[in-house]
């Protein structure tokens, strides 16, 4: 019985795994940095170096297999986050990734970072913007901790501290 | 002469007041439809609805307008005349796609996670029919003489061909990776299924179900497509692009790329006018194509997270 109980839960997980849920949540932060948008673009789409800005990083190890580049992000809080670059486009300075697996509360995340000029001489607007899902893939009620409120205050306070202390790290360097 | 232009002037704006064409436009964010008249290009009315709304069916015939609230497990039912909620119709589960039958007599609804497809009637809502179709139904169309609905059920990676009268499944037609909006021709012979995995656009013979659909590429994640009244193109929302694609069915190639706003959802057509309106979910707007021109021509702030997935347009 307990056996039979195990393949339900089982299969029911399989093929949750290949849906998301309808309604899909966003997270959009900005931060002006005192620096030239070329500088800070520099650092944003060095893929495999996050953690030299991102407090919450311990360390990125970056992999690539064949055309395809992933990250392996290690949380000082204990925990990783597997990452794919989708694109690094320098006309735009527009960097696109999306998380593949690991300890983040939200299911088919998809971000991109982007750098423009301004708003000031001298100065670069980075724009962070998040589209992703909660964890919970059926009809409520939905568990605490797999709803849209914990993805949604996860995604906000990465943006939130890694804007802030991109900021503090470029304008500190010279 | 004078008097000829003014009076000119005079029937050209009562004109516009018997043609008015509005665009019911479903906000996930801020729980919203915007209502947006497409002649003057501005939002209307603002009407509070249920929880996360996000599909949209409209019906001139009865005045009303239906949209999904998906996290809320209801429908609203809004009353064109008064652009307010006249009703609201519980449904146990997660409302998604929406569409009414030409002959406005049932509306189909499609339950995400159980998998059900809910035919309501338009004269009584309790009135209600279901059928399983295929694993998380999407996008839903109703033939031209009401006699089959066709679900794209997402995680199946088909379209399904159901009779109405007996709410029985008649064809399972493989399309592409993830169906999720699909449209009919207007004659009702060809199906047109976006395959958001694979970036395509699968195109169904109606009229011979055993041949295998051809494919066109489209951009990033495509969600939702419609057909122009002339049946020789398709505009699709690439949501990962941040653009529209334009097919020629002709030569089955994508012959212009608009940029438009944001992940950009749900699209309708104001035939009237000749514009294609798209709604986008990341930047909060709807972008308005001159469809002769290809071109955008404005853009309206909307709620947030505009979605509209459904037909939207009351003309």
């Amino acid at each position: 019985m307990k056996k039979l109980l195990a393949i339900i839960a089982l299969t029911a997980l399989s093929f949750n795994a290949a849906a998301h849920g309808p309604s899909p949540q966003k997270v959009e932060k900005t931060i002006v940095i005192k620096a030239a948008p070329a500088k800070v673009w520099a650092v944003v789409k060095d893929f495999g170096n996050m953690h030299a800005w991102h407090p919450a990083i311990a360390s990125t190890k970056l992999e690539k297999k064949g055309d395809e580049t992933f990250r392996t992000l290690t949380l000082k809080d204990g925990g990783t986050i597997y990452e794919k670059l989708r694109t690094a486009d320098d006309a735009d300075m527009k960097l696109r990734y999306e998380i593949v697996d690991g300890v983040a509360p939200v299911a088919d995340y998809n971000a991109f970072m982007q750098v423009t000029a301004g708003p000031g001489a001298g100065e670069s607007t980075v724009t962070w913007v998040g589209r992703f899902y909660r964890t919970y893939k059926l009809n409520p009620p939905i568990p605490a901790g797999q709803d849209d409120e914990t993805a949604v205050k996860f995604i906000t306070g990465v943006f939130d501290s890694g804007l802030a202390n991109l900021k503090k790290v470029i304008e500190n360097s010279k | 002469m004078k008097n000829f232009v003014w009076l000119l002037a005079l029937s050209m704006s009562l004109s516009a007041c018997q043609h008015q064409t509005l665009a019911y436009i479903t906000n996930q964010g801020d729980h919203t439809v915007s209502v947006i008249d497409t002649r003057q290009q501005k939002i209307m009315h603002t009407i509070t609805v249920g929880k996360a709304p996000v599909g949209v069916a409209v019906s001139k015939k009865l005045q009303r307008v239906y949209v999904t609230n998906v996290e809320g497990a209801s429908i609203s039912v809004i009353d064109s005349t008064q652009q307010k909620v006249i009703q609201t119709i519980p449904v146990k589960g997660s409302p998604v796609g929406i569409t009414l039958s030409p002959d406005n007599q049932t509306l189909y609804v499609a339950d995400w996670y159980s998998d059900r497809i809910l035919a309501i009637s338009t004269s009584n809502v309790n009135s209600q029919r279901t059928v399983i179709a295929g694993k998380a139904p999407a996008g839903l169309v109703v033939s031209p003489d009401n006699q089959t609905l066709y679900v794209a059920a997402r995680d199946s990676n088909q379209v399904v061909a159901i009779d109405t009268s007996s709410l029985s499944i008649q064809k399972r037609i493989d399309v592409g990776k993830h169906p999720f909006g699909i449209a009919l021709s207007h004659d009702g012979k060809q199906l047109f299924s976006v395959n958001v995995y694979d970036n395509t656009v699968s195109v169904v013979d109606i009229t011979n179900t055993d041949q295998p659909p051809y494919t066109i590429k489209v951009g990033e994640h495509p969600y939702c497509v419609i057909a122009n009244p002339e049946n020789t193109q398709l505009y699709v929302t690439n949501t990962q692009d941040d653009s529209v694609s334009v097919i020629d069915l002709a030569t089955r190639k994508v012959i212009t790329t608009m940029n438009v706003g944001m992940t950009p959802e749900g699209l309708s057509l104001d035939t009237e006018n000749n514009l294609l309106l798209v709604a986008n979910w990341g930047t909060n707007s709807v972008s308005v194509i001159d469809i002769a021109q290809k071109k955008v021509i404005s853009t309206i702030k909307t709620g947030d997270k505009s979605r509209a997935f459904g037909q939207f347009i009351l003309q």
